[in-house]
């Protein structure tokens, strides 16, 4: 690698370093002078491009894969590999052979070669025909995940499949007795598995009625947990968890057999686990979108941070072709048909966001957050194919959530105050978001600010109160969700165009220049869908990295931040829904 | 030994016998997977022998053994092999579990209080949408008096 003199990447540094820590070589719109280029260019090549820095996570890691698979002796019933959910779930679909008191811990195992000890990731597909191994078909993100360091299981339930209801408590009762064995054999001398299981860095991913399964796992994890009981001797170290198309909601239906009422807790709100929902617009299973009211409920703004959660939402993915052997075709099939993407496409998608989560969340590997936050992509996502990325950080201090009250001028942080500038904002409204068809297609379970404008002039001012200037970093951001709402006549926003906004900061009496959300993400138009559902307004998180409101101005100081002023005057007009206003590092 | 105890169902008011209404047509309101209406054509009530007694706690938390209980089968069209489910009612009563047959669904009662409880309900079911559909068809355990009598498989 070439090497420049230090001062020359000091100038380089001054002016480009938040453009290329995270997104390689490209040239922002100041740098297009020759000396701005050369600095550039002698940071790229002083410091590396930064999507060198930033390996694709879909791409095979350094390590050997090797293969196994655990599954109980059929004639041994002693064996411990058989288990007993019955009290669980005792009524299987006829086409299943096993009884309930005696079902199979079978799982498909890609591990690295090496001594470890490596995170451990089980994954759970979710409902299916009951005859088909629904287990095989997330070899191709066990083989990844394997290469990167990941013990990587496939876990079979197909014993639950069918035309079954009110089995989500036994689907995550197996999944924690998959767990036991894994701990058993990470403790056992002649085991294989002896020491090489990182039981502190465990990781959860499922696929459907897996993906809701999964998070009641990690609340029966200590909920169900009973030292004294080996069939509950569970609190596993339970860190990241990775829902691919989840339902929500089903482990309500259940009956928590050791008191015979409805379990507690439930639905589930996520804490203390870094969460990742993935969905696709054209899903014909779950065309509810039912992961984002999951998503809404994790880390709940009332609790301090201890967690990220992020969301995926991909124009074009169906539900099943997440899994290799669930075919091609939903249930139902949403329309317009001619822009679903293809199972490659879609599995790739998959494996990039998969990697990079657990990358992040259980190596510790923070550089990805980037990735789920939308600012980067690889070569392995197909181009073309609309992602829209929502990302919130364990360390955040929230300005506007709008859960607290339905007064718009009063904000989350005490002191804020919000402003419609001359009224101008119309509609300007305090929402549930989850009108789930008209007037707003929003899916949600969160409240947020409806905004709508027809004036280049339109304003919404949050005058901030002293007291977040210790928040105040420059390499902390100023992040929002912020999506264009659907409209069924189209009236304020334009079919097939992004949306665009400007942020200033007043720091006393110095207005910053003004940043725009399409320098740091694009809000598309939402993907008109019908047959199954309807069309669904998503919200993309956008976040604006503070030190770039200060950039060539060392006199400005963050911590005189007195007014956030969001200006709708990159487009004549526009309609969208906008949540969770937050500084975040 | 921690026996595992199951549930039986939860506390459902009281209700008189309505009659008998059988019907071999139900109201088909929404699509089951692959575009299928969800239909509920006929339905049997059997008593089976259970392999082995199972313990089960109530609602009230007391704990019950039974050695037989109730099979309820339905034949019809419903979702399968999908991640949406149908949740089935029998009047206000939810039932809590069932599984699919090669035609149909079926679930369990062990509580034989619950059996007259139920007299003259109709069967009743959700799915994707939160407004609860009825099938226009009534449980009536007395229709099958005397039960035929199975053995748990």
């Amino acid at each position: 690698m070439i090497r420049f003199p230090l001062p020359w990447v000091f100038l380089g540094l001054l002016s480009a370093r938040n453009e290329l820590s995270t997104r390689g070589c490209r040239t922002a719109p100041w740098a297009r002078s020759r000396w701005s280029t050369f600095i550039v260019v002698a940071m790229c090549l002083a410091q590396g491009c930064g999507r060198q820095r930033l390996k694709d996570p879909a791409n095979p890691g350094p390590h050997n894969v090797l293969s196994w698979e655990y599954k109980p002796d059929p004639n041994n019933p002693n064996d411990p590999l058989w288990t007993d959910v019955s009290s669980y779930f005792n009524s299987p679909d006829l086409r299943v052979t096993y009884s309930m008191n005696h079902v199979p811990l079978h799982g498909v195992v890609r591990y690295p070669s090496g001594n470890g000890p490596f995170p451990l990731v089980l994954l759970v597909h979710g409902n299916h025909d009951p005859l088909a191994s629904s287990e095989q078909g997330y070899v191709y993100l066990l083989d990844l995940l394997a290469s990167h360091g990941f013990i990587a299981a496939s876990v079979d339930e197909n014993f639950l499949n069918g035309g079954s209801w009110g089995e989500m408590d036994a689907r995550a009762v197996v999944l924690l007795r998959h767990l036991q064995r894994w701990r058993t054999w990470n403790a056992a001398a002649n085991h294989p598995f002896f020491h090489k299981v990182d039981l502190n860095r465990i990781g959860l991913a499922g696929h459907s009625r897996g993906g809701e399964a999964i998070t009641v796992a990690w609340l029966f994890n200590t909920m169900l947990h009973d030292p004294n009981d080996p069939a509950h001797d569970f609190n596993f170290g339970l860190q990241s968890l990775f829902a691919i198309a989840p339902v929500d909601g089903q482990i309500v239906s259940d009956i928590n057999p050791h008191t015979g009422q409805s379990y507690t807790g439930v639905p589930v709100v996520l804490q203390n686990a870094d969460y990742f929902v993935m969905h696709g617009t054209h899903d014909g299973d779950v065309w509810d979108f039912e992961g984002y009211r999951a998503f809404d409920r994790a880390q709940p703004v009332n609790v301090s941070g201890t967690a990220t959660k992020s969301l995926l939402w991909v124009y074009g993915a169906i539900h099943n072709q997440w899994n290799t052997i669930w075919g091609t075709a939903d249930p139902c099939l949403v329309q317009p048909a001619n822009v679903i993407i293809s199972a490659a496409d879609q599995q790739s998608i998959g494996k990039a966001f998969m990697s990079g989560f657990y990358q992040m969340t259980l190596q510790h590997k923070n550089q990805y957050v980037a990735l789920l936050a939308g600012e980067v992509r690889f070569a392995s996502m197909p181009s073309g194919i609309t992602l829209m990325n929502q990302y919130q950080g364990k360390d955040r201090v929230l300005i506007d959530d709008y859960e607290e009250t339905s007064n718009l001028a009063i904000g989350s942080l005490a002191g804020v105050t919000n402003a419609n500038l001359n009224n101008l904002l119309n509609p300007y409204q305090w929402y549930a978001l989850s009108d789930a068809g008209n007037p707003y297609w929003l899916w949600e379970q969160s409240h947020g600010l409806i905004a709508g404008w027809t004036n280049s002039t339109t304003e919404y001012v949050i005058a901030v109160p002293g007291s977040l200037a210790p928040q105040l970093h420059p390499n902390s951001f100023l992040s929002l969700r912020v999506g264009q709402i659907y409209e069924p006549q189209p009236s304020k926003n334009t079919p097939g165009m992004s949306q665009d906004f400007g942020i200033v900061l007043e720091l006393g009496s110095v207005v910053t220049p003004e940043l725009r959300a399409s320098n740091f993400a694009a809000l598309p138009y939402p993907q008109q869908t019908s047959s199954c559902g309807g069309t669904k307004s998503v919200l993309q998180t956008v976040r604006f990295p503070l030190r770039d409101f200060v950039a060539h101005h060392p006199q400005w100081h963050l911590h005189d931040l007195t007014k956030i002023r969001l200006q709708f005057n990159q487009r004549v007009s526009g309609l969208v829904a906008i949540d969770d206003i937050q500084i975040a590092k | 030994m921690n026996l595992i105890r199951m549930t039986t169902l939860g506390v459902l008011p009281l209700c008189s016998f309505a009659g008998l209404l059988f019907s071999g047509r139900a109201q088909s309101q929404a699509r089951s997977g692959a575009d299928v209406p969800i239909r509920l054509t006929s339905y049997e009530i059997a008593q089976i022998e259970l392999k082995k007694p199972v313990r089960l706690r109530d609602t009230e938390g007391r704990e019950r053994t039974y050695d037989r209980a109730y099979l309820v089968t339905l034949k019809g069209t419903f979702p399968r092999d999908q991640a949406r489910g149908l949740e089935l009612y029998i009047g206000d009563y939810r039932v809590p579990e069932y599984g699919g047959t090669p035609d149909g669904l079926y679930f369990r009662i062990y509580d034989d209080k619950l059996l007259p409880r139920l007299e003259g309900k109709e069967f009743r079911y959700r799915f994707a949408t939160t407004e609860i559909r009825s099938f226009a068809v009534r449980f009536s355990a007395k229709r099958f008096r005397p039960f035929k009598t199975l053995k748990e498989r």
